[in-house]
């Protein structure tokens, strides 16, 4: 296992969302549009580089049978202290990435590092690996932030891209539209690696 | 049950020490955070009354509570906040109110609509709608006959609920100016 191995990973062979399937809950919830997207992103990537370091550090200290609370209780405490600081310190911040921070604690892409790697290995993998995980989750997100903006609204980045007469097929930016998009790329994806392997 | 006992040690020692720094945490980020909101309050107060340069938020009778505006220190409008509960979300909502209790404007402070539906609540376009409006003109055109605000495509529901909020936030404000006379 190279360090290159343990950053690029989560991009795409082992990407969270298209190939490990986890954190659907947010993942559904927010990619209605571009900026949630990056937004939902760049915050979980945050919180997840905090949590690797915290649990690879703390990984001797702790008993085996209590791992799992443990690291409950280690990243709510963490994401709890980021979101204060931002709140009182970086108000510009935490007015595009608030809504999202209380959201991440639930997001098991967090627990599921902190246990399938954070908690065997020491901190500089453990970085590469939120790095590398968080990067294809934000990418991931984006993809299908993108899809359904463009078709959902007819916009992208809030920017307009077919003119004024565009009928936005509404039901892309409804929870029925997260389904069929990621539907759709699960099965892209799907096709996309088998076809590397044969 | 030796294990159990040392197992609960080590889960009670995490846990203290998370909790002692999270009320570290609190206490120190209390008073910034208290700053700013009410600079975020100032803010979008601002962006109705460009001119203003005080707020005095006010307690009137029954406990009613708004904000005196004041350009130089002359009172020059109101500002009220309403609530109305849209599609997925509470809606808040700051009022502008000019001296003679006529809107001066309306802005959506916090609103979590479907977006590019619901969401579109927001947009200049139908915030405008409510500008120098007398309070029976507040309804949705398909509501009521004296109505005179147009809905928006396929966000009725959130549309409705700004515009039955402003009115229920302006029909009680009144009602506490008259009760104060």
């Amino acid at each position: 296992m190279s360090f290159k191995h343990d950053f690029s990973r989560g991009i795409f062979a082992e990407n969270p969302t298209f190939r490990l399937i986890l954190g659907m809950c947010p993942t559904l919830a927010v990619s209605t549009s571009l900026v949630n997207a990056i937004g939902m992103g760049v915050a979980t990537t945050f919180v997840l580089l905090g949590s690797n370091v915290l649990v690879s550090l703390f990984r001797k200290l702790i008993p085996s049978n209590i791992r799992i609370p443990a690291f409950i209780v280690i990243i709510a405490t963490f994401v709890t202290i980021v979101e204060l600081i931002m709140q009182a310190y970086f108000p510009a911040l935490n007015k595009s990435l608030g809504i999202f921070i209380p959201l991440i604690v639930v997001n098991c892409i967090i627990l599921g590092r902190a246990e399938a790697f954070a908690s065997k290995n020491p901190v500089f993998p453990s970085i590469l690996d939120a790095l590398g995980m968080g990067i294809g989750f934000t990418g991931a997100l984006a993809l299908l932030g993108a899809t359904r903006e463009i078709l959902g609204a007819g916009t992208i980045w809030g920017y307009h891209v077919f003119g004024v007469g565009f009928n936005p097929v509404i039901i892309m930016i409804l929870p029925p539209g997260a389904f069929i998009a990621l539907g759709l790329f699960l099965g892209l994806f799907n096709s996309l690696s088998k076809k590397g392997k044969a | 049950m030796r294990n159990i006992l040392k197992l609960s040690a080590v889960l009670l020692t995490i846990a203290t020490i998370s909790g002692t720094i999270l009320g570290i945490s609190y206490t120190v980020t209390k008073e910034p955070i208290v700053k700013q909101v009410k600079l975020e309050e100032e803010k979008a107060l601002k962006t109705i009354f460009p001119e203003a340069t005080s707020f005095n938020l006010t307690t009137g009778k029954d406990n009613y509570i708004y904000y005196e505006v004041y350009a130089k220190n002359k009172l020059i409008g109101y500002a009220l906040d309403a609530f109305g509960k849209g599609f997925s979300s509470i809606i808040r909502i700051k009022i502008g109110l000019n001296l003679d209790k006529g809107i001066k404007d309306i802005k959506i402070i916090k609103q979590g609509e479907t977006p590019g539906l619901g969401a579109r609540i927001k947009r200049k376009k139908f915030t405008d709608q409510f500008m120098n409006k007398t309070l029976k003109q507040i309804s949705l055109k398909k509501d009521s006959s004296k109505g005179t605000i147009d809905a928006l495509t396929g966000a009725t529901i959130s549309s409705r609920s700004v515009s039955e909020a402003v009115q229920k936030s302006i029909t009680e404000f009144l009602k506490i100016e008259r009760k104060q006379k």
